[in-house]
């Protein structure tokens, strides 16, 4: 117990700008979403900012193949938004592959579906 | 002498059904091994129970509320130690004219090493060696005798699995190998073991990685969860009627987990006469530090 009473005060005096793991907050396209148009780019709003030097986002199809223009950036330079733009889709099933590594350097990474109907 | 003994008793019955935790902040890709109340989480980080507390009827008619409180700091990314004590209130002692007691249990100090992480397939694994001091608390509280505890953990995520259903549920799991310094001819325990398992099934999970269905506010971010912890006597006793009973606890519950901290509730359910006799209850606050302070004491000692 003295220790909880040493270390909350400290808490208090060090605290520095709240940086945390960087988890998908939302998607669009939605996470398992299926689509009557083909969307021309995928963004991901992270629950905390990124660096989108060390952050990728691929999207392949069902073969395998990958979809998207390898061109990750920051939407509006909004630092929690990475979106990367598609080739067109024709309909069928796409898996997102995104990898993060947040402004404090932790990493995530995670994998959703989306689907493309005829 | 005898309340003494009989404090200990209970006391020792509390530890051994509910085992002290390093409850840790453990990310393996996109999952969270979240925080449970009954056996430890596989991670390593850098966290603090404020409180963990307990409220259970070990005989059926006395009731203990321990609260652990527990510091947990990394040494490297993959390495770190924790110390940490109980409080214990007991009241309604029917064995001392149904009075009330309180006293601090054992302090402990542990070492944990994650020696395996594999984000793509959502596995983490740690082991720990704990050390706890049973003359460092409150006489009769403490439970006389030093333990030291060789641990093993493990978390799997089903995300890997391409089922959708199940891809938000994860399993973890610990074994506890207790060897006390004094055997029951001495006043102290046998060796025993225990551990536990958890099912969770994460709606943060279900959200980000399976399928959007919109859910908002407070159950956005739960877990609920089952546990089942165990403990049992890793061998005869050799002093006639001295004996590690097998003890079965169940917890349902979930665990809420924000960015900085989390808050988990669970109800407790012994599944036999020696894990308890009535309902019990458990919760716990939980500190991220390693969200919190990124750059300070949530950081690695090595990375300072």
């Amino acid at each position: 117990m003295r220790l909880t009473h040493l270390i909350l005060p400290a808490m208090l005096c060090a605290a520095s700008p709240a940086l945390a793991h960087a988890f998908l907050k939302n998607a669009s396209p939605p996470v398992g979403s299926e689509l009557p148009v083909p969307p021309t780019a995928v963004t991901i709003t992270y629950t905390e900012g990124v660096e989108p030097a060390f952050s990728t986002i691929v999207v392949t199809n069902a073969q395998g193949q990958r979809m998207d223009k390898a061109d990750p950036h920051l939407v509006n330079g909004e630092q929690t938004k990475l979106a990367v733009d598609l080739q067109k889709l024709p309909p069928g099933t796409y898996t997102v592959n995104w990898h993060a590594t947040s402004v404090d350097t932790h990493k995530t990474e995670g994998t959703f579906h989306f689907t493309v109907s005829p | 002498m005898r309340r003494t003994l009989r404090l200990a008793a209970i006391a020792a019955a509390v530890a051994a059904v509910i085992p002290h935790h390093a409850a840790a902040h453990a990310v393996a890709g996109a999952r969270i091994f979240v925080n449970t109340d009954l056996i430890d989480d596989p991670g390593v980080s850098d966290e603090a129970n404020l409180p963990l507390i307990s409220v259970t009827s070990p005989d059926g008619k006395s009731w203990i509320t321990d609260a652990n409180f527990e510091y947990d700091k990394t040494i490297t990314p993959s390495l770190g130690v924790a110390v940490g004590t109980d409080w214990n209130f007991i009241a309604r002692d029917t064995l001392d004219n149904n009075k009330t007691h309180a006293g601090f249990g054992d302090t402990y100090v542990q070492m944990k090493y994650r020696w395996i992480l594999l984000p793509e397939h959502e596995f983490i694994s740690a082991v720990q060696i704990s050390q706890a001091f049973g003359r460092a608390g409150t006489t009769g509280f403490d439970s006389g005798y030093d333990t030291t505890t060789v641990s093993g953990f493990f978390g799997k995520g089903l995300g890997d699995i391409p089922w959708a259903p199940i891809r938000p549920f994860a399993i973890t799991g610990e074994l506890d190998y207790n060897i006390p310094d004094t055997g029951p001819m001495a006043g102290g325990a046998t060796t025993s073991w225990s551990g536990g398992l958890t099912l969770q099934y994460s709606i943060p999970y279900l959200q980000s990685q399976v399928k959007d269905y919109g859910i908002a506010g407070i159950a956005a971010k739960l877990t609920p969860l089952v546990e089942l912890a165990w403990s049992s006597a890793a061998g005869s006793s050799a002093v006639p009627g001295v004996s590690t009973p097998t003890s079965f606890l169940l917890g349902t519950g979930a665990v809420w987990t924000g960015t900085y901290y989390a808050v988990s509730a669970e109800v407790l359910w012994p599944l036999n006469g020696a894990a308890g006799h009535n309902i019990g209850v458990v919760g716990q606050f939980h500190l991220y530090f390693d969200d919190l302070f990124p750059n300070t004491l949530g950081k690695p000692i090595s990375e300072w």
